[in-house]
């Protein structure tokens, strides 16, 4: 299995300039504290990761319960929303039109550069390696529309299936980049299209996925044998997670309701009967995460290690330290590679 | 490694040293294949092994007329040139490990018994082919997203070894030579694996520090027709274990350093895929992004042996670790050899040093 490491530097404000995501947050917590209102409305789940009903208490963020795993770790929203109310959230509300009209915007160019552009480099490289002949790709669960609208601007896929979108599709439509383009508006309906793909990205997509066993087993079944599945997501096991736990801006409803233990991952993957292929953390954020937080909220409880290395205020101590997270798959930013055998 | 239906070729070992006992776990997973008998020199070797479970032989004669299919040669290199020419006229498939024999003299008998039999298969130990590293290396320059390679460096060694001095790998009738054919060969294969054959060698081989019969440094140079150039450093003077293969492209550089073993003495293995930077990159030049891949398993072993079977279930033409590629690879330390007559550590007689 392969463990990938980039030595790349990077600052969070880049991505989540600090007085609009400010804005963005408190949007946030005031939309899902009116829409959970009652929270009758939500159930009791088991873990999305190992599906172990063990549990405990974890914190409390916009009015939701978290909790942790007791077999891999993995923290999640329990009692936990549906798959509807989610899309009703990531379609329709303030905060996800803010998210959209302004904040995404300020980094959009960021974004390309950092995270789009490196995974499309990271698809083709693993495909031209384990692939042969057509590249039929399926993008599962989005919610990021700039992304998909790169997406259909690459040309190296033949063609490109959307499945259950969380955004307008009317959004890619007047676009006109719809070539090759099939949509299908949710999992149900795109289950039964058996070997239909040999490529499937899911990008930030298990974070806040309602049943992440049914995303898992519809990407499986759309999967001819030795078809890839490319995955992204934030691990609770990570660095900045592990030091602020609550305090992570993060970590919220609805973005981020599953956030999966390195444990999980692999469980999850194995479950399903993947091979991993890879399993990364090349994330080059942490560090500056924590160092973001304390400085904002001084008072914040934070191991006395980690504030030591923050004081020397030496870059070259800060690369290689996210160097080492890297290098020991300890980053909080989690990418994998899975092969339907 | 899918469950096989068909009928399992049987398997001998001949030679229970390092490699035998390696072969022995290799051929044990491998659905297509069953061991069914040991033969070495020192029986004490396999019988004083608890997990042998096949028959033991005192005589490999005695076990080419079993009804073996394939004959593992895992023997020292003064013997695998006779057991592998003895094999193919028992009608067996060969698998020997590297060296190919001590010398061209060697590869040229085994070879010409091969011709005599078209449809068995005769392939060699060249298993760092099929290191994680180096296969992902091999797969990015096919992609062709780099361009063409334009050189390559090596450096192959370690610090002599446990009994380095009594070892027969360096006594020269037994052997054939010193560090370069017993681990620099493996570096040589692989520049041909990258770059195809070099008509141009040049050497120097030292006695640098340990006191054998054959050389503990080679510092080598290769051409081919194309002008891509390779250099290569095998040493049983680096004191610390270390396999580094880095490979400059028109586009940027990968490298290959580390590998993965079983005592992990070579350190983590590694690819690092580093781009190329260009003039109008606002960047600085001279310092591009790289990505660093670290590999936690190595199949290379079981890879290679799967392809030996395979080569023999669906009769298909060695195309990998041949007895072509034996023979190429040969030739370039033979003019390597022949290039530069090994100097003494005379230098350091002079200054009254002790050598080991």
């Amino acid at each position: 299995m392969k463990n990938v490491v980039f030595s790349d530097v990077g600052r969070e404000v880049e991505f989540k300039p600090d007085s609009i995501y400010e804005n963005y947050l408190k949007l946030t917590e005031s939309d899902i504290k009116k829409e959970f209102r009652n929270k009758k409305n939500l159930s009791l789940s088991n873990c999305p990761a190992c599906k172990s009903l063990k549990n405990t208490k974890a914190f409390v963020k916009f009015s939701l319960q978290y909790v942790e795993c007791q077999n891999c770790g993995t923290v999640y929203v329990c009692p936990h929303p549906g798959d509807d109310q989610i899309k009703e959230h990531f379609l329709n509300s303030p905060s996800i039109h803010f998210w959209r009209d302004t904040l995404s915007k300020v980094t959009e160019h960021k974004r390309k550069e950092k995270i789009y552009g490196p995974r499309f480099d990271w698809i083709i490289d693993m495909a031209d390696e384990y692939l042969s002949g057509t590249k039929n790709m399926g993008d599962f669960n989005s919610k990021d529309v700039g992304y998909i609208e790169e997406l259909l601007r690459n040309n190296y896929f033949d063609t490109k299936t959307i499945v259950n979108p969380y955004f307008d599709i009317n959004d890619i439509k007047a676009k006109n980049l719809k070539s090759n383009l099939s949509i299908v508006s949710d999992l149900e309906t795109a289950f039964p299209n058996k070997n239909s793909i040999n490529i499937a990205t899911a990008f930030e997509v298990i974070d806040y996925t309602s049943n992440v066993e049914k995303l898992m087993n519809t990407i499986k079944n759309m999967l001819c044998k030795g078809g890839l599945c490319f995955i992204t997501t934030i691990s609770i096991s990570g660095f900045d997670m592990q030091v602020l736990w609550e305090n992570s801006r993060s970590i919220f409803p609805l973005d981020r309701i599953n956030v999966l233990s390195q444990k999980g991952i692999k469980l999850l993957s194995k479950r399903h009967g993947f091979e991993m292929l890879e399993y990364s953390t090349p994330g080059i954020l942490d560090l500056d995460i924590v160092e973001h937080e304390l400085k904002n909220h001084p008072d914040l409880n934070i191991p006395r290690f980690v504030k030591t290395i923050l004081e020397r205020n030496d870059e070259k101590l800060n690369y290689d330290f996210q160097n080492f997270l890297q290098v020991n798959r300890l980053s909080s930013f989690v990418r994998i590679v899975l092969k339907k055998k | 490694m899918k469950k096989s239906k068909q009928k399992k070729l049987k398997v001998g070992i001949v030679g229970y040293g390092y490699m035998g006992k390696i072969r022995k776990k290799i051929i044990e997973e491998n659905p297509n294949l069953e061991l069914i008998g040991i033969c070495d020199a020192n029986r004490n070797l396999i019988s004083s092994d608890s997990s042998v479970r096949c028959k033991i032989y005192d005589s490999y004669r005695k076990l080419l007329k079993s009804d073996v299919d394939m004959i593992f040669v895992c023997t020292p290199n003064y013997f695998s040139p006779e057991i592998v020419v003895n094999s193919l006229k028992e009608n067996k498939h060969v698998f020997c490990e590297k060296p190919p024999g001590r010398n061209l003299s060697d590869i040229e008998l085994m070879i010409e018994e091969e011709k005599k039999h078209p449809s068995l298969k005769l392939m060699f130990g060249f298993n760092h082919r099929y290191h994680p590293g180096i296969l992902e290396a091999k797969n990015f320059i096919e992609s062709g997203k780099f361009g063409k390679i334009l050189f390559l460096h090596g450096t192959y060694g370690k610090s002599g070894g446990v009994n380095y001095l009594e070892s027969w790998r360096n006594q020269k009738d037994i052997s054939g030579g010193g560090i370069l054919l017993d681990q620099g060969i493996h570096m040589l294969d692989l520049f041909r694996f990258f770059c195809g054959d070099f008509n141009e060698a040049r050497g120097f081989l030292s006695k640098m520090f340990w006191n054998t019969e054959v050389e503990d440094n080679a510092f080598v140079f290769l051409r081919n027709e194309l002008g891509q150039v390779s250099t290569l450093h095998s040493s049983a003077t680096l004191w610390k274990h270390t396999f580094k293969l880095e490979i400059f492209l028109e586009g940027g550089y990968l490298i290959v350093s580390g590998l993965l073993s079983k005592t992990g003495s070579y350190g983590r293995e590694t690819l690092t895929i580093g781009r190329r930077q260009f003039e109008d990159e606002s960047f600085a030049l001279g310092n591009p992004r790289e990505e660093i891949i670290y590999f936690d398993q190595d199949l290379s072993w079981s890879i290679e042996v799967e392809k030996f079977a395979e080569y023999i279930i669906q009769d298909k033409e060695v195309d990998n670790s041949s007895s072509k590629d034996a023979m190429k690879v040969m030739e370039l330390i033979d003019k390597i050899y022949r290039d530069e007559t090994i100097m003494d550590g005379h230098i350091f007689k002079q200054k009254g040093e002790n050598k080991q």
